[in-house]
């Protein structure tokens, strides 16, 4: 009861005054502890082994049925296939693969999709997807489990995975032999890598809604036939029925990531099989021995991370996430070129096919959804993970922060006009006597929060504007390019954000004021963006946290190089120059051999198609990261530029102002944007 | 004063070893037809009440433990109408059960264990703990057909297995609900004071079984369960064709005791206690014997697991009487005669309003 | 100023009528932190059309609102639906106007009451007394409070009729503070009648007009259960049955409908076995009534307006049902409490608390209903803790209160043996 009846009469507490003297202090503590938790979790003290807990999935309890034969047929499959790849250059063999489907007794429909592509005038591109569905032979077709194989032409500029439909293939003609399958299997071959597994996922989802179609710029169309809710989904990318490993890609959009059951399932199976699996799985050449566990663990975790960050997924697994279904993508490599080991080509997929199999069979076993373990881990090996409950901590202190300086500023803000002055830097010697008789009679002042209000909701508009501008019918129809499209509208906006603190001058008080809501915003926003994705959560955090801290609206107590710093520091975290500090980071890393120059400019331009990408990707496949980095960061970077400026008004000026009759919080600042 | 005290403890120890020797020496003096007679089966009819309160495709082992005692309790004479068998889940006919229709207690599929007529008489969501306690304490609710009630009486032998999950004190049932020891011991004691049961043998096939018999405080009870407390019951093998453990430890040794018994064999209880060895079982199959009065190495196998009951041939005549009234009314002098009364009767039809 | 009270008003309506026109305001409909099943939007025009089909609409499980209220809107729903967020923005403002008359009226009146009072004041406590300014101040606050707080514009655009609900209160406000004694009484017997927990507001309503005659108050009580009764009929008659009071004051009472929601019912009897469900449900409802009445009613007696505040508040916070627009309603009377604001410790701890909870709880429900990945334990979690920072605000305002009473009269700094004096509770 202590906290809710505070005894004390007087309002001031020592506590929080000498808190308040040492928050910077008190905040890069905390800031480091939580990096420092960040990088105790690397450590095997602070991860666990990982463990089913579903225990429905059983697996590995079947002993493979596939046999050779399966084999036999894929490598025959894969002959057939080489030789329509040769007629179909640029296109899918639909004809071939439903034929095939057909043959083996699948239940086999197509399905038409269309994209209109928005930018530079507008295009239309048609796509078509081929699925089968293997029903279940004794119950009724209310669950189904998919098995995907993304299809590339042979034109296309990535890697060649023509081996996953044959093998898909021989497993559907396989499965269709046995009378156990108590869900539908669904085996599908999609086009147009992860457009055309959206639009499949779609039809199949909302595809007998009506829809605004003017509005939807990928039009799914319908489905023939479905086949129950969908539990379970395993996409496969196989480079070559010979495999030297095989890859497992977890990360779904936004950052989200399937059942810890479900990469275990396929962990433990693919161990059975003896195949070389696992999540960022290298080469058996490459791998690393000489690092340390921890060096090894850390790097795992930071690729993992990052490639979460951005909320694209990593393979067509992830598009299921939206719609509550687990999948994640066994992407097996290529052996590499020697001729010892080919020894027995007859049976080299059979290993593939068996983990496919058991993998199909534990799912099969499942009696709902998902649901036993953790959905929110971060590998750290392929048999250890981190859960939430330790990961959380470090973005918990990082966030501490800004919500510890909200609370301490908020305590010192200045009560009286006096104090405002004292603050603001203006006391000058000649007026201390003014001064004193004003102490004799201390006028309340009145912080001004409407103005304050309306810059906030002035930065907000801009951020809002990110997202609407770029696709309005009136710059849709200029014959541009999305990337250079995309580019101008945002950095039109980021200038505007720029000159915005140059042109209003907030009363007195607004910019501690302002402070305040920006460490409240901010911290609210962290939080919510770790829990949606954490991994950019925290890399934000880690990122922004120590500007933050540093920024001081006072001018009393900081050095003029130390102010600069700050605003230097501010101008580099503008979303865009980040993206762009990132994408030139990354253009480094892959080209080193190239001249600076020539580094910068391609990186220039691979920003700019970033950013196209990004709107692209949150509208056609709701990726938030383009959302979240103009609606919040983008206005978080306005606010912060304008408090590291710390520009007043004129004292001169507040009295003129002070003076007028009207003491009500009037919004003083006409807010220019557009 | 700590003379004193170490005095009064060895006075105190010499008082209770003096007592114990009397106490042994009482049991001594028992008569020898006594004794006997006490070791004889007593039973008029058999009962079996057997549970599996595990549903879903990986608890198969569950239904199969289930199965094969019903399946030995059948073969050795207990009708189905006297056999309440209690199934969460229909494995046989489960869309993931490669042979439909079947249920094997062994990967080399020796014993189809689902046979040919099974009569389930609670099957999946019935399986409740409140249905159980219901059934063995005969408060069914109204209209509960006749096959699912335990009609058992004072001469009535009974049957209880119950397999599924456990922990410590408790049965999972069907993973909604639990069944405490306690209740159980509750049910139990209610049964013998509604004079449900002659003898009662308790089997129990599940982790951490021990626990759920240690609360019993009824007469004429021996109970046998797969797992000490703190233990483990564990499955005896998978099939790999079926992707399932197949059945636990313990019941396929009882399964593989009891096919070997047939209806007239001089085997015991006292043999079936020791069905399965730790070397076997690797959990500690733990027995209660101290409500029971009978050395179970007296008791054939088939007073708890057949329907064969003591007869006697006689070749003496036997006068047969059906009995008179008189013999029930010994007093007829108090009994009240009723009064004669006036019949009369009412019109149907109110025919003298119209007339 | 009276200009300014219209610019306020209008102002508050365009907001209101420009996120009417958004997409933003069918999703916040189905947002179960405004829409709960008794005040959905959804659920009235179910009923409206149920009892136009002449169907009675409480034999089902969907329609919890009064039947006087679906007659009274069926034919707007009907005939005009197009004009039925204009309708709701229309009662918003009414509810505003409401609130901003009702604080004029009280602040005058503490001012005269200060008046009589003032001799007895400690020094250099003007900042804890009214001002000449607060005449103006703390009206135009309530009212910015109001017409601007995004709870109430949610609840608003929503169309809950939470809306209506808020009329309803600011009503009885108003006429508690004119001392207009029969349209209170009869608007407190409606509301009663429609949602239950405004039962507890006799409390104030009997301490402002029985002016200490036990006599009063017990004619006062008996006219208060005659026009519930009278209530109870005029509903008995739209539909010739009593099925409505089962299906709202025992939809209420019984709390039928798990749905998530921002209170803290549905967690427990989601979790709670079902024998111990009775017991749990006298607890709550008890605790959501009668259990601080009686105290707060001792203690508030010469405050029967701060007492209304508290109870709405706490009604607000253990109701069956809350909504995010029951808070907005008692945010928006806060302001009454400017001079208290100086001992409200916690003001900023609790804005923060609002702020982030409010935030996660978005974040967790997609969390678990669209990505299944976390669970209600998340979600409830974000809900508690929202309700725990409602509770800090509600004591810190009791709190402040008694502080500043104590100061008013004895001045604000007092030193015990050289060291500052504390107040200690007892």
């Amino acid at each position: 009861m202590g906290l809710l009846s505070d005894p004390s009469i007087s309002t001031q507490s020592k506590l929080v005054d000498g808190l308040a003297r040492h928050v910077r202090k008190v905040c890069y503590a905390l800031y480091v502890a939580g990096v420092a938790w960040f990088f105790c979790l690397a450590l095997p003290e602070f991860n666990h082994g990982t463990y089913l807990s579903e225990n429905a999935l059983s697996p590995g309890l079947v002993y493979p049925e596939i046999r050779i034969d399966a084999n036999r047929l894929a490598i025959q499959l894969l002959e057939e296939l080489q030789r329509e790849r040769k007629d179909h250059l640029s296109t899918t063999p639909h004809a071939w693969i439903a034929a095939k489907m057909n043959e083996f007794g699948l239940e086999t429909h197509t399905h038409n999709y269309t994209l209109r592509y928005p930018f530079g005038g507008g295009k239309e591109y048609h796509g078509k997807n081929i699925y089968g569905i293997l029903r279940a032979p004794r119950i009724a077709s209310t669950e189904g489990i998919v098995f995907a194989a993304p299809y590339r032409a042979a034109s296309s500029v990535h890697t060649d995975i023509s081996a996953s439909v044959p093998l898909l293939l021989a497993f559907a003609d396989f499965a269709r032999r046995k009378n156990y399958w108590a869900k539908d299997l669904i085996f599908l071959i999609t086009e147009q890598e992860q457009l055309g597994m959206q639009a499949w996922l779609e039809a199949y989802h909302d595809g007998d809604r009506e829809l605004d179609l003017s509005k939807a710029y990928l039009r799914p169309g319908n489905l023939p036939a479905r086949a129950g809710s969908l539990q379970a989904a395993l996409n496969i990318e196989v480079q070559d029925l010979e495999i030297d490993h095989v890859d497992v890609r977890i990360e779904g959009l936004n950052g989200k990531l399937p059942n810890l059951d479900m990469f275990n399932l396929v962990q433990r199976i693919m161990a059975r099989e003896g195949i070389a699996s696992g999540y960022k799985q290298a080469p058996r050449k490459k791998r690393r021995h000489s690092q340390s566990h921890f060096e090894q663990n850390f790097r795992q975790m930071l690729t993992m991370l990052a490639s979460q960050s951005s909320g694209v997924p990593t393979g067509n697994h992830g598009l299921f996430h939206r719609y509550r279904i687990d999948a994640l993508t066994i992407a097996a490599n290529r052996r590499a070129t020697h001729a010892t080991l080919k020894g027995s080509p007859g049976s080299a997929a059979v290993p593939l096919l068996k983990a496919i199999e058991g993998i199909a069979r534990s799912l099969n076993n499942l009696l709902e959804r998902f649901h036993q373990s953790f959905f929110f881990y971060v590998i750290v090996s392929n048999d250890r993970y981190i859960s939430i409950g330790d990961y959380m901590p470090a973005l918990v202190a990082l966030v501490a922060c800004a919500f510890l300086k909200a609370y301490l500023t908020w305590s010192t803000l200045p009560a009286t006009n006096a104090e405002l002055e004292k603050a603001a830097g203006w006391l000058r010697e000649h007026e201390q006597e003014a001064e004193l008789e004003e102490n004799l009679e201390p006028d309340k002042f009145e912080l001004p929060y409407g103005s304050v209000l309306i810059y906030l909701t002035a930065t907000l508009l801009i951020g809002f504007l990110c997202n609407v501008l770029p696709l309005q019918q009136y710059f849709l129809e200029i014959p541009m390019g999305a990337a250079p499209l995309t580019t101008s509208v945002l950095s039109f906006l980021s200038l505007i954000g720029f000159v915005l603190p140059f042109v209003v001058v907030l009363p007195p008080g607004g910019l501690e004021l302002l402070h305040v809501a920006f460490l409240l915003i901010y911290g609210c926003a962290l939080i919510v963006i770790g829990l949606l994705n954490f991994a950019l959560g925290l890399f934000a955090a880690v990122l922004t946290v120590p500007l933050v801290i540093a920024l001081e609206t006072k001018e009393e107590n900081s050095r003029s190089t130390l102010r600069n710093t700050i605003r230097l520091a501010t101008l580099v975290m503008n979303p865009m120059m980040v993206v762009y500090v990132i994408v030139l980071a990354m253009t480094f890393y892959q080209f080193p051999e190239l001249p600076v120059q020539k580094i910068m400019l391609r990186a220039a331009t691979a920003a700019m198609d970033a950013s196209a990408y990004g709107l692209i990707d949150s509208v056609i496949y709701g990726n938030w990261l383009y959302f979240v980095i103009c609606t919040i960061f983008l206005p978080l970077w306005i606010i912060c530029w304008t408090l590291s400026l710390s520009k007043r008004r004129d004292y001169a000026d507040y009295l003129d102002f002070d003076e007028s009759p009207s003491t009500s919080p009037q919004p003083q600042s006409k807010v220019k944007t557009n | 004063m700590f003379n004193i005290m170490l005095v009064k403890f060895v006075v105190i120890f010499a008082l209770i070893l003096a007592s114990c020797r009397v106490e042994a020496d009482n049991t001594s003096v028992l008569p020898e037809g006594f004794v006997d007679a006490a070791q004889r089966s007593t039973h008029t009819n058999n009962w079996a009440v057997l549970v599996d309160a595990s549903r879903f495709w990986f608890n198969y082992r569950h239904v199969a433990n289930v199965l094969s005692i019903y399946r030995s309790v059948k073969r050795l004479g207990i009708p189905d109408s006297q056999i309440i068998l209690m199934i969460a889940d229909d494995m046989a006919c489960n869309a993931r059960n490669p042979r439909p229709g079947q249920v094997y207690n062994n990967a080399n599929q020796h014993i189809n264990v689902y046979g040919d007529d099974v009569e389930v008489d609670y099957r999946g969501y019935e399986v409740t703990v409140e249905n159980f306690v219901r059934l063995l304490t005969g408060r069914t609710q109204n209209g509960t057909a006749r096959s699912k009630k335990l009609l058992s009486d004072a001469g009535s032998n009974v049957l209880i297995y119950l397999t599924g999950h456990g922990g410590d004190g408790f049965l999972k049932f069907q993973d909604s609900e639990e069944i405490t020891s306690q209740e159980l011991a509750d049910g139990i004691q209610q049964m013998w004071e509604k004079k449900r049961y002659n003898e009662l043998f308790f089997m129990v096939d599940t982790c951490q079984a021990a626990s759920l018999y240690e609360k019993f405080t009824s007469p004429n009870v021996l109970a046998v369960a797969s797992s000490l407390v703190g233990e483990d019951s564990l499955s005896h093998h998978v099939d790999p064709s079926i992707g399932v453990y197949m059945i636990d430890r313990y019941t396929y040794y009882a399964l593989e005791f009891l096919e070997k018994v047939q209806p007239f064999s001089k085997r015991t209880i006292g043999e079936f206690l020791q069905v399965c060895p730790k070397r076997v079982c690797i959990s500690t199959v733990g027995v209660r014997k101290d409500l029971y009065p009978r050395d179970p190495h007296k008791v054939p196998i088939t007073d708890f697991f057949g329907a064969i009951r003591p007869t006697r041939v006689s070749t003496d005549r036997i006068n047969v009487t059906l009995a008179n009234e008189d013999d029930f009314i010994f007093d007829k002098d108090k009994m009240v005669t009723k009064k004669p009364f006036k019949i009369v009767m009412e019109s149907q039809f109110p025919s003298e309003l119209f007339k | 100023m009276d200009s300014k009270f219209f610019k306020l008003l209008l102002l508050g309506g365009a907001v209101r009528f420009y996120f009417c026109r958004t997409p933003l305001a069918p999703m916040i409909g189905n947002r179960v932190e405004f829409a709960t099943p008794l005040n959905s939007h959804k659920r009235m025009q179910e009923g409206i059309f149920l009892l136009q089909s002449g169907i009675d609409p409480y034999l089902g499980d969907l329609v919890h609102e009064s039947p006087l209220i679906l007659s009274a809107l069926s034919g707007l729903f009907q005939k005009y639906p197009q004009f039925l967020p204009i309708f709701y923005i229309i009662l918003d403002i009414c509810t505003a106007a409401l609130l901003y008359a009702m604080s004029l009226r009280f602040v005058k009146q503490k001012q005269d009451q200060q008046d009589k009072e003032r001799k007895e004041y400690a020094k250099d406590t003007e900042e804890l007394q009214f001002g000449p300014l607060d005449k103006l101040d703390i009206p135009e606050l309530v009212i910015v409070a109001y017409l601007f707080s995004p709870l109430t514009v949610m609840s608003c655009i929503g169309m809950t009729s939470t809306v209506i609900s808020n009329l309803f209160l600011a009503f009885f406000f108003y006429c508690l503070v004119k001392g207009m004694l029969i349209p209170c009484l009869l608007v407190l017997a409606f509301e009663t009648v429609r949602s239950f927990y405004p039962i507890v507001l006799i409390a104030p309503l009997l301490l402002v007009f029985s002016r200490n005659s036990v006599r009063r108050g017990v004619a006062i009580a008996a006219l208060f259960i005659v026009s519930c009764l009278i209530v109870a009929v005029a509903n008995y008659f739209v539909l010739n049955s009593w099925n409505f009071l089962d299906g709202t004051l025992g939809f209420i009472f019984y709390f039928r409908d798990l749905q998530p929601n921002i209170g803290l019912f549905w967690y427990f009897f989601t979790e709670m076995f079902e024998h111990f469900r009775t017991m749990f449900l006298i607890t709550f409802q008890l605790n959501a009534t009668v259990l601080y009445l009686v105290p707060l009613s001792i203690k508030l007696r010469k405050e029967p307006l701060l007492l209304a505040t508290v109870l709405v508040a706490l009604m607000a916070v253990f109701r069956a049902y809350p909504s995010l627009g029951d808070v907005g309603f008692y945010l928006a009377l806060l302001p009454l409490w400017k001079r208290c604001w100086k001992f409200m410790a916690h003001g900023f701890v609790v804005f923060t608390f609002f702020l982030v909870t409010l935030s996660m709880m978005g974040a967790l429900w997609h969390l678990w209903i669209y990505a299944g990945s976390a669970n209600a334990n998340f979600y409830f979690g974000a809900t508690l803790a929202f309700s725990t920072g409602q509770i800090f605000l509600i004591t810190d305002l009791l709190f402040a209160h008694v502080k500043r009473e104590f100061c008013l009269f004895n001045g604000q700094k007092i030193l015990i043996d050289g060291e500052e004096a504390r107040i200690v509770l007892k």
